[in-house]
């Protein structure tokens, strides 16, 4: 693409405009990290307005997030860098995706000499976590997207839906990526399902404060909260596809 | 130009592009109504360079909303690409931004 040069007018706007974009346009870790979790930008971070310090805090907050998945299953089946095989339909139970954080004193505490020995495989499983944890980011940081890594990431309708009004719904490449990857990459897979769900820009949650107004007029004015509340679901939820 | 309320940029974005499609006829009705000062105001390349500037950022706007896809990925690469956009070019340059996410870049 090629962009002519500038006029001296347009100089001090773009001045001006640069200011408002470095105050209000900020990047935060999590941005980094999905950043990250992009195969084909993950190796080019620093031409993406990245910095060094930025990856540093970055990393340590994917391992913080990794840490609390926790362990995956086949980290007790396998040792790392072997292939691990999937569980099979008789085995797979059902593992709770919530993360969730402890805080204030562990109910485990006991006086009895039993804590110790409690203490110790502690330690041990934190610190085999935190070696997986190593390997997982280690082997991801040396993977190079191949022909079929680019055509399921460049692909833009995995999923397409075709809604009422005959727009097509697009979903995105990334997560179909991360879930055949889920194999070699457990926690990482988690850990991209949690980042790349977060809506970059308010626009979405715009519109559904707009319906609010839409839905809340002063000829409605006596809904119940319940039945606003269903209305609102009800309306932003008009295209899901229930098959 | 000023208007008397104040809008989004891509409200703006609209105005000027009208402007710019519509000049004589803008120019015509601002002399109808008695505001030529107005009309010798108004640069036609400067107007052309605001619209370019502005289109980049309702281009970025575009990109990153995320009603058909997961955008969080693209917000440091739209950043690069606006910092970019807006330093001061002395001379036409060629830039080929998005060769990296493409793929192009990785082997």
């Amino acid at each position: 693409m090629t962009i002519a040069a500038d006029s001296d007018e347009i100089g001090p706007i773009k001045a001006l405009l640069l200011g408002q974009l470095k105050e209000k346009y900020f990047l935060k870790s999590f941005h980094v990290a999905a950043t990250y979790l992009d195969p084909l930008q993950k190796n080019h971070l620093l031409d993406c307005g990245i910095t060094q310090e930025m990856i540093d805090h970055a990393l340590p907050y994917l391992k913080d997030i990794m840490r609390k998945v926790g362990p995956p299953k086949q980290m007790a089946m396998s040792k790392f860098g072997d292939k691990c095989p999937l569980p099979t339909k008789k085995n797979r139970t059902k593992k709770s995706r919530t993360v969730f954080v402890h805080i204030g004193p562990s109910r485990d505490d006991n006086d009895d000499g039993s804590s110790e020995s409690n203490d110790d495989h502690k330690q041990g499983e934190a610190a085999q976590l935190e070696a997986f944890i190593e390997h997982e980011l280690a082997s991801y940081h040396l993977l190079k997207a191949n022909k079929s890594d680019k055509k399921i990431l460049l692909q833009e309708d995995t999923r397409k839906r075709v809604r009422p009004n005959g727009e097509v719904k697009h979903d995105v490449s990334l997560l179909p990526w991360w879930k055949i990857k889920s194999a070699n990459f457990p926690l990482l897979a988690c850990v991209a399902r949690a980042i790349l769900c977060i809506s970059a820009l308010s626009s979405m949650s715009e519109c559904t404060f707009l319906s609010v107004d839409n839905t809340w007029t002063n000829k409605h004015n006596a809904l119940k909260p319940n039945t606003l509340n269903a209305l609102l679901y009800l309306r932003s939820n008009q295209d899901m596809d229930l098959s | 130009m000023k208007q008397d309320v104040a809008t989004r940029f891509d409200g703006l974005l609209i105005m000027l592009q009208f402007v710019v499609a519509e000049l004589a006829t803008s120019i015509e009705l601002l002399k109808k109504r008695k505001h030529e000062e107005w009309a010798e105001c108004i640069i036609e390349p400067l107007l052309i360079e605001l619209i370019r500037l502005l289109h980049y950022f309702k281009l970025a706007n575009k990109s990153l909303e995320p009603f058909l896809t997961r955008t969080i990925h693209l917000i440091g690469m739209w950043f690069a690409n606006l910092m970019a956009h807006l330093q001061l070019r002395v001379e036409p340059i060629t830039i080929d931004w998005c060769s990296w996410r493409k793929g192009d870049h990785c082997s």
